[in-house]
């Protein structure tokens, strides 16, 4: 039976009379506040549905004084990776009343733009940045934003007043480097980002540190035949690798930066004729989702989880401002699957 | 003399098309300079904006909600999804629109917050993903209040929507395994029916089949759900049928990408044994291992006329709820070969 209201705007005080409830009560089902029972839940609901009410979302802002939003700043659309670490954010926030804003960037331009006009109480509560290291000029007008940020995957030496999410990449390419030399692999190849990309990406330095740490360790000379890097994508490792593997001595295993680019090089070894894993190795990184069908050989940095994680740190911020800084460290891992084999001898 | 627009004060401002709408709104989001510079320029121009659009825009939230409507976690959708926003936010970026991502799965808690999405204007306009026929929200959404444009079909909804022509890319898909010979031909759907598009597959499938006159075996429609491994599934059914399929169309990359584990774990080979058409062009389509033939989606173009057809609706309410259907495009790669009696 469909209650009667006089009115055709109901309010919350109607809803709360015919649940039989207060109207606090009401308004905590709507702010899904774990402290009301289910029974009581549904039965708001119900009668908020029968009633046709229609919360005031600008109201209820500007009683709690939130804007119930949350942007994430990410280069979401050029790098694949990206998308998983996304994907935990999205998958994580799901579960809560905050709706998510993403603001995509391309250019440093892009990100000062963005830096200076997002973190501002009136359009979000709370900003989670990607793999983007601010410039410097920004960083004091960070330090003193109006809402949390947290960064993901933002490896910068003036970060030490927030809270971070990140993997540690030097280590990460160590790791991918030392089980080819464990193999016995001696002429090792790495292919990689182009240096001083124009937003500060640090992922694919910071691999090819470890990766040259791993091959000192173990007297192998630096070879810059062996070392070719280019603008991120997959076409573009392929044409590096082809060139690499086509040299009168080359390599017998190759680390690509990212599964991505591992994918370009299986490509050129198949286009070469070149049986994998028997006569060359590849290793990527990342453990992207498609890892897993090709059978690649990775390093995984767990990109849903750490997505995840800098969320649960920006919501644990936005309820208390005070909460100590954390840092959350995302270990790396060597999957071995079946793109790496000792070397043909 | 052309009428002056938004476009003309940014240039001369030498700010964004974004900036200048804001100092017009007065949104405390842009520095005293940026605003004296803005409105010198429009000064300059005579530009004055329109006082009825900016009534419009008031109380609007600028903002574009994307709704991903399909079950929970399809994995390498994103793929194809990334592209589609991609396509999306270049447009909505030029009128100083956001995109808000949204995953609304079909069930209690989804729908609640889809529904609270629309009740509580939390976007001026939603982009729904991933439409299915028994879905009940269609039902039960608040008439009207904001414009919505689907990213897929609903038959008998009076929705607009921005599709690609999935029945033909099927078909197509179809026929070129039928002019390579094949005449075992079998299917695996990128999810379960429900789904229009595919059901629209299906149906694309069928046709092509039916024009040759050859016999139609039910066993060898299989259902994917969007998964690898669903796909791993319903390839070691259809290896275990006497006679076996000589060629497979899977209507989704994502979908293949299993389908291929399941062939080269029977020890048979790709086009050699099975020939397999895809269906999507994901961005590892191509370095698959062989490269997969498949129907292209234009991923991008999907979301950029999705974006457009509700900016159109949110600007004017007189614009009609069009329906557009993308046309496909079969890529040919690695996959197939001429049917053979010697294949195993």
């Amino acid at each position: 039976m469909k209650p009667v209201t006089n009115s055709s705007h109901p309010t919350i005080r109607d809803v709360a009379r015919h649940a039989g409830v207060s109207p606090g009560t009401v308004s905590r089902v709507l702010n899904n506040s774990p402290l009301v029972k289910e029974t009581t839940r549904q039965r708001v609901w119900e009668v908020i549905e029968s009633l046709n009410y229609t919360p005031n979302l600008i109201a209820r802002r500007l009683s709690l004084g939130k804007s119930l939003r949350i942007a994430v700043i990410v280069p979401f659309f050029t790098r694949p990776a990206e998308v998983e670490r996304l994907r935990g954010v999205v998958n994580h926030l799901a579960h809560t009343q905050y709706d998510l804003v993403i603001h995509n960037i391309e250019t440093p331009e892009q990100r000062a733009t963005d830096l200076a006009q997002i973190p501002y109480r009136e359009w979000v509560d709370g900003v989670l940045v990607i793999s983007l290291p601010p410039e410097e000029e920004f960083l004091p007008r960070l330090k003193t934003a109006e809402v949390p940020i947290v960064f993901v995957d933002v490896h910068h030496p003036e970060l030490r007043d927030f809270d971070l999410v990140n993997g540690d990449d030097v280590r990460g390419g160590y790791l991918a480097a030392r089980h080819l030399i464990d193999l016995g692999h001696r002429r090792i190849g790495f292919i990689g980002d182009l240096p001083d990309h124009p937003l500060g990406f640090t992922s694919s330095r910071d691999r090819f540190e470890g990766f040259r740490n791993a091959l000192a360790e173990a007297n192998i000379p630096y070879d810059s035949n062996y070392h070719a890097e280019s603008v991120h994508g997959q076409y573009l490792a392929q044409m590096l690798a082809e060139k690499m593997l086509t040299l009168p001595s080359p390599p017998t295993a190759i680390f690509a930066a990212s599964d991505t680019q591992a994918m370009g090089v299986l490509t050129a070894a198949r286009h070469l004729r070149i049986p994998v894993p028997e006569h060359l190795s590849i290793i990527g990184f990342d453990d992207i989702q498609v890892a897993e069908y090709l059978g690649l050989t990775t390093i995984r940095q767990n990109l849903y989880a750490s997505g995840k994680a800098g969320v649960e740190l920006l919501l644990e911020r936005m309820i208390d401002p005070k909460i100590e800084r954390r840092v959350v460290e995302i270990p790396n891992e060597l999957i071995i699957r079946s793109t790496t084999f000792p070397p043909n001898s | 003399m052309p009428a002056v627009t938004i476009k003309d004060v940014a240039r001369e401002a030498g700010v964004g098309v974004g900036t200048v709408s804001r100092v017009f709104n007065r949104s405390t989001l842009v520095s005293q300079e940026t605003q004296q510079r803005v409105l010198a320029a429009a000064d300059k121009l005579g530009y004055y904006p329109d006082v009825s659009a900016r009534r419009l825009v008031k109380g609007r939230t600028r903002i574009i909600a994307f709704i991903e409507r399909h079950t929970p976690r399809p994995p390498f959708v994103d793929a194809f999804m990334a592209e589609v926003l991609r396509g999306i936010h270049s447009v909505v970026i030029e009128e100083d629109y956001h995109i808000l991502i949204e995953p609304c799965a079909p069930g209690e808690k989804g729908d609640r917050r889809l529904l609270n999405l629309i009740r509580e204007k939390h976007a001026d306009g939603l982009i729904i993903s991933g439409p299915r026929i028994d879905d009940p929200i269609y039902r039960s959404m608040p008439n009207g209040q904001i414009p919505v444009v689907l990213q897929g079909y609903l038959p008998g909804e009076a929705l607009a929507c921005v599709d690609v022509d999935n029945y033909t890319g099927a078909y197509q898909a179809t026929e070129y395994l039928l002019s390579l010979g094949h005449r075992r031909i079998a299917m695996i759907s990128n999810g379960p029916f429900v789904y229009t598009a595919a059901e629209a597959r299906k149906a694309g499938y069928l046709a092509a089949l039916e024009k040759t006159g050859i016999e139609i075996f039910p066993e060898y429609i299989c259902e994917g759900a969007f998964s690898p491994e669903s796909g791993y599934q319903a390839m070691q059914s259809l290896l275990s049928l006497d006679p076996r399929p000589s060629a497979v169309f899977i209507a989704s990359d994502t979908v293949a990408i299993g389908a291929i584990k399941a062939i080269e774990g029977a020890n048979l080979l790709i086009p050699e044994d099975i020939s397999i058409v895809g269906f999507d062009d994901i961005a590892w389509s191509a370095y698959l291992s062989p490269p997969l033939t498949t129907v292209r989606l234009p991923a991008q173009e999907i979301g950029e006329k999705a974006a457009r057809l509700l900016m159109n609706l949110l600007s004017d309410d007189k614009t009609v709820c069009t329906q557009e259907f993308l046309p496909t495009r079969l890529i040919l790669r690695g996959s197939c070969q001429p049917y053979s009696d010697n294949s195993r």
